[in-house]
């Protein structure tokens, strides 16, 4: 959140300057979609991740460090736990860098396949020193885990829908304003706004299949 | 008649009205109906999210993470080639005490640098560039190390800044050399707890001295 109202500080700069314009709406029917540069970034340093050295990994962990945190937060709630799991799953992923393929899945999908296995093993670890003689029942730390992964990932994803679509999607998710009192709040033309609804839930859905991490 | 328009399902996933027509064309078409009830899905989790839903970890998490990693063997490839691998993160940790204003003895008295404050920097909007900024001491002199991978191609040249938090004033330290890495000196005057944003920019051959707006790597030295 600080860096968008940082990123939008610069464009004000840029405008007082009369500098270049950062978005452009060409065509009202198909919107620019400020997301495709945040998706190219990301694919960017995903191929990079495999064979790149530690300015690499410290720039993989700035990005996906919060889901694989906030999940382990949401499932374990307790912050230590979490930051423990957060170290775990990231030493792994150093040392494991090598085999993730690009090609055959999401970077993010990668490490939350991680993550979970380390969720697993700290709630193995629990309920052993509960009851040393019980073993665990079998699943039954997935349906927490799957829960908090979907909400983790639409949250991400509606935070780096950029401008406007962020602002639309807020208005219409949490304010819950139709179409046409977004189009006249923000004096966007409703083909515009409706367009961006559609991408916008479309790609917060579709992250889920990406990213949603092996079972 | 004809599937909804897909424009039309996802306003009606949000909760609007929908027309007598698609209203009944959902009631049998199995897959609009579909299409719907995913995107309802969506729209409940989402509705549902707290404002804390996605938190960073703690400072100290990327520490103990880059302490292992250094600790690993001789395949880690250290952050500066020149130095020995181990302390640079390993010092991460002093940065509180240091920046606080409390300037250790045993800080102030090696001659060889060392690094008190260390952080990644980020690519920012269309870049994939990335690296490290680094605070170190050298004979008691504040240094600023930065050292970057993947900077775009530039008809113009990198300079370094320090950001106050919101951007409001800065302070421009000096130029990235060809091997995209620079040490560059910290005014003695300067509290990095005011600027603690260490900024990248591409900046033209144009002869104006302020910020070009072009950021391509930032980082937040920790407070």
């Amino acid at each position: 959140m600080t860096g968008d109202t940082v990123v939008l500080l610069d464009v004000e700069r840029a405008a007082r300057r009369g500098g270049r314009p950062v978005m452009a709406l060409v065509d009202p029917a198909e919107p620019a979609d400020p997301a495709l540069e945040v998706d190219a970034a990301d694919a960017r340093l995903a191929a990079a991740f495999p064979t790149g050295g530690e300015p690499t990994f410290a720039a993989v962990y700035s990005r996906w460090s919060p889901l694989v945190y906030s999940t382990a937060r949401r499932v374990l709630i307790d912050s230590h736990e979490a930051a423990d799991v957060t170290q775990e799953v990231f030493v792994s992923a150093w040392r494991g860098r090598a085999s993730f393929d690009p090609e055959r899945g999401s970077l993010p999908g990668w490490l939350l396949t991680i993550t979970r296995r380390r969720i697993a093993d700290h709630l193995d670890r629990r309920s052993r020193q509960a009851d040393p003689t019980d073993t665990p029942p079998p699943d039954s730390g997935d349906a927490p885990v799957d829960e908090a992964i979907d909400r983790i990932l639409l949250a991400d994803e509606l935070s780096r829908l950029g401008e406007p679509p962020g602002t639309i999607m807020r208005l219409a998710f949490y304010d819950q304003l139709t179409h046409a009192e977004i189009a006249e709040h923000l004096q966007l033309p409703l083909g515009t706004v409706k367009s961006h609804i559609r991408r916008s839930l479309e790609r917060m859905r579709h992250r889920w299949e990406a990213d949603r991490g092996a079972l | 008649m004809a599937h909804c328009e897909p424009q039309t399902l996802s306003l009606i996933a949000l909760g609007e009205r929908p027309s007598a027509d698609d209203a009944m064309h959902l009631v049998t078409c199995d897959s609009c109906r579909r299409d719907w009830e995913s995107m309802r899905a969506t729209v409940e989790v989402a509705r549902d999210l707290d404002d804390d839903e996605l938190l960073s970890p703690p400072d100290h998490v990327w520490a103990a993470i880059a302490e292992e990693i250094s600790a690993d063997s001789g395949t880690v490839v250290p952050m500066r080639s020149r130095r020995r691998t181990a302390p640079w993160i390993a010092l991460a940790a002093a940065v509180g005490v240091v920046l606080g204003g409390v300037i250790g003895a045993s800080v102030m008295r090696s001659a060889p640098p060392e690094i008190v404050a260390s952080v990644p920097l980020e690519p920012l909007a269309a870049y994939s560039a990335a690296g490290t900024a680094s605070v170190e001491v050298v004979d008691g002199t504040e240094m600023l190390a930065v050292d970057v991978t993947g900077l775009p191609a530039t008809d113009g040249y990198f300079e370094v800044w320090l950001l106050a938090p919101d951007s409001s004033s800065m302070i421009a330290l000096g130029t990235l050399g060809p091997d995209e890495k620079a040490v560059l000196p910290l005014p003695a005057g300067v509290s990095l707890a005011d600027y603690p944003v260490v900024d990248i920019s591409a900046e033209p051959y144009d002869g104006d001295p302020t910020h070009s707006t072009d950021s391509v790597v930032r980082g937040t030295l920790p407070a």
